[in-house]
């Protein structure tokens, strides 16, 4: 084993449900290939929707010049389990229907690939974010949500 | 009915109030939000090899072979000599051997063994060795006859023999035994200072 991928779940407000996700993937060399999922689940009682989102990226060395995007695919899965297709881009998904219900869970499939542009020896860090209001509120918006 | 009054007018004022005050600290009470959070970090290896210590055959009474290598044999007299270092680069990598031949002639025989480590964190394969001298630079990539021109006349005046190293996987940690055979031809001209380098190239393994 060259590379390892960890990942940890924490639930800082101690409200029952985790709301932050911490990837770190050491290691890595060209023509790695990762593949993820990310599964975010409303595990309140009331839809939400997505408000706002955003980033902030440290990469001092250009390791991101060296990750390719091969794949990502985005989806609805219902409390059993079942995957609802979007078939539409993620941000008009957002713009437009922008509901999750209580129990269901929008999913997030990913792969990336480290090119031969993947620098030696480089570290970088990805903090993003996401905001979620109760749904309501968030078609009231003229803007479909985000700020 | 005076006190009535004034308690009509009272309440909307301070609710009024109130509201103003909340707004200026702040306060929101139209949603509830949740916020989710996603931290990642991603750690890039390093690919690295050095040579580690590097060995001759002749420490004493000279060795001589017939050509093309396939016979060596000791003999009585210790004639000729061949230094051998690794030199090590500006990048701190100890990544290259340089061989001298001293008082040589035809005939002499000299085996070069040397163990190269990874010092990274990648696992590495040999894909190609480059031989150089002051006139010229042969690679080899694979189980290698060659021959060199040391002296600049065009003529080949020694003949190397490197075994199969090449595409063999060194893991992080490890060391790999290395080793080629010389042998001084006929056109070797006298009285030269005969030497050369030897240069590894190694890329990550799963290339």
């Amino acid at each position: 084993m060259v590379a390892t991928l960890t990942y940890t779940l924490t639930d800082t407000d101690k409200d029952g449900c985790n709301d932050t996700l911490t990837v770190t993937l050491n290691n890595a060399y060209p023509c790695l290939t990762v593949t993820g999922t990310i599964d975010v689940t409303n595990c309140g009682t009331i839809p939400v929707g997505i408000y706002n989102y955003g980033y902030t990226i440290t990469d001092p060395k250009g390791v991101a010049n060296g990750i390719e995007l091969q794949n990502v695919d985005f989806y609805l899965k219902d409390p059993q389990g079942v995957k609802h297709p979007i078939t539409i881009p993620i941000e008009q998904w957002i713009k437009t229907v922008n509901q999750i219900d209580s129990g269901w869970s929008l999913v997030c499939e990913f792969t990336i690939h480290f090119t031969e542009d993947t620098p030696q020896d480089a570290t970088a860090t990805i903090s993003a974010w996401i905001e979620f209001w109760n749904w309501n509120e968030i078609q009231r918006l003229p803007t479909g949500g985000l700020s | 009915m005076t006190f009535l009054k004034k308690s009509k007018t009272a309440v909307p004022a301070i609710a009024t109030i109130t509201l103003i005050a909340l707004a200026i600290v702040g306060f929101t009470y139209a949603h509830w939000s949740e916020t989710l959070w996603l931290n990642g970090k991603v750690t890039t290896g390093t690919l690295c090899a050095e040579f580690v210590d590097v060995s001759n055959k002749d420490l004493g009474l000279d060795w001589n072979c017939d050509d093309g290598i396939n016979r060596f044999w000791q003999i009585d007299k210790d004639i000729g000599s061949t230094a051998v270092r690794i030199v090590n680069k500006p990048d701190d990598c100890n990544d290259t051997i340089e061989v001298t031949m001293n008082n040589v002639y035809p005939s002499y025989y000299e085996n070069i063994e040397m163990h190269v480590h990874n010092c990274g964190t990648i696992p590495w394969k040999i894909v190609r060795v480059n031989f150089t001298t002051p006139y010229e630079q042969k690679s080899i990539t694979g189980v290698a006859y060659l021959t060199l021109d040391m002296s600049g006349d065009g003529k080949a005046d020694v003949e190397i023999k490197w075994g199969n190293s090449f595409g063999m996987q060194v893991d992080p940690c490890h060391e790999v035994e290395l080793s080629f055979k010389i042998h001084v031809l006929q056109n070797a001209p006298q009285d030269t200072a005969m030497s050369f380098t030897v240069t590894i190239i190694m890329i990550n393994w799963n290339e």
